[in-house]
């Protein structure tokens, strides 16, 4: 049916269509038509991206953006002149230390473990990660954990102490501190901070 | 073909969207387009059924392709896109026509049908054909219109006229019969009455 013959009239119609057609196909070429609609689109494209300019001439978005940015530089700043890490390694320390004294665990403190275990460490510092993982790996229930640093800090100590004053390592014959007390430990302790806060 | 680095950045805005529960991406989108532009031809002939002429024609096509490219993200079956792109070039002419006959009220004479009296002698019975025509087909009801013109000037298949109009294929064998015979009356009568 779609195909069928058409009558005259229908014929004549149709023959007209097709007359219209090939005259404006004359005029039509496609690459003039693509550039066109592409020079419209691109125009288009650039009244859009345009745009955000007229956005930022508003008084509230640039207002807004500058406390942004100042905000930013403060904080880099900010970052810029806080502690180091070898300091903060040493305030951490000294604070799950202090802790450690009073008997309180040390994976209560668990902040401490990843600032501790990111930090550069001196001999000092791998003796204590040393006590952390211990303590880590025994979930600390019936340790003692002065005593136990205690006996990490008697193999480690005079490598420790030495760091600070390397010029005059102990002799052979000299006595190497040992530290079987609490008081020993809290001793030993304040003298070595204060060595690593000289260095 | 039309260079595409123009439209990618746009297109690329809202990258992703869900086309029948698939990510269709800015790529996807631009072969779509491409796709679309394959058939300026066909959107310029459905444009000229509802035109005064070609120039008018290529402009109603240019609106086509421009609009259809904005709505690319509207498309939700791909696969459809022909239909889609001719229901936009019908829907974009109607709308035109709207306007211009408001445009009309506020205009006396048209100056394309000066410029026709202005056309060589020997063209002079196949432009008055040609220009009933085109009276005959603007007299048409709107939905007989679009089918004759979809098939007549888009040479679409009935399949294809039924799926973007919405109707039957019997319907739109009926209407396109009626609308020849509407043509064929308001031709004759326009030329006894010339």
């Amino acid at each position: 049916m779609e195909n069928s013959p058409k009558s005259g009239r229908s014929g004549d119609i149709r023959e007209l269509v097709r007359l219209e057609k090939e005259e404006a196909e004359l005029s039509f070429e496609s690459h003039r038509f693509d550039a066109r609609l592409s020079k419209r689109i691109r125009e288009t494209t650039g009244e859009r991206a345009a745009a955000w300019p007229a956005f930022l001439r508003k008084p509230a978005p640039v207002v807004a953006l500058s406390l942004l940015l100042l905000a930013l530089a403060g904080f880099l700043l900010f970052r810029e002149h806080a502690a180091s890490p070898f300091q903060q390694t040493v305030r951490m320390m000294s604070a799950v230390l202090a802790e450690a004294g009073d008997g309180r665990k040390p994976h209560e403190r668990a902040d401490a473990y990843q600032i501790i275990r990111e930090a550069e460490y001196t001999d000092f510092g791998w003796a204590l990660k040393t006590v952390f993982y211990a303590c880590e790996r025994q979930a600390l229930g019936n340790i003692n954990l002065t005593d136990s640093l205690s006996l990490i800090f008697q193999k480690k100590a005079p490598q420790a102490l030495s760091i600070g004053d390397r010029k005059n390592p102990p002799s052979a014959g000299e006595e190497r501190p040992r530290l079987r007390t609490d008081e020993d430990f809290r001793t030993f302790f304040i003298v070595f901070l204060k060595k690593l806060e000289e260095v | 073909m039309i260079s595409l680095t123009a439209i990618q950045p746009i297109i690329r805005v809202g990258a992703r969207q869900e086309i029948e529960g698939m990510a269709v991406t800015s790529a996807d989108k631009k072969e779509l387009f491409e796709r679309l532009l394959e058939n300026r031809k066909t959107v310029f002939w459905i444009c000229l059924g509802y035109a005064r002429d070609s120039v008018e024609a290529e402009e109603l096509a240019q609106e086509v392709f421009f609009k259809a490219w904005s709505r690319i993200d509207s498309l939700r079956t791909p696969e459809r896109c022909r239909e889609w792109l001719f229901r936009v070039a019908r829907n974009t002419c109607l709308d035109s026509q709207k306007k211009k006959r408001l445009r009309r009220l506020f205009e006396a004479n048209s100056p394309r049908e000066a410029r026709d009296e202005k056309t060589p002698e020997a063209l002079v019975i196949l432009r008055d054909e040609l220009r009933l025509l085109k009276k005959a087909v603007r007299a048409l009801p709107n939905k007989m219109r679009s089918t004759f013109i979809l098939r007549e000037y888009g040479e679409l298949s009935y399949h294809e006229i039924a799926d973007i109009l919405g109707i039957r294929e019997g319907t739109v064998m009926s209407r396109l019969n009626g609308a020849r015979g509407k043509i064929r009356e308001r031709m004759k009568g326009l030329s006894h009455g010339k």
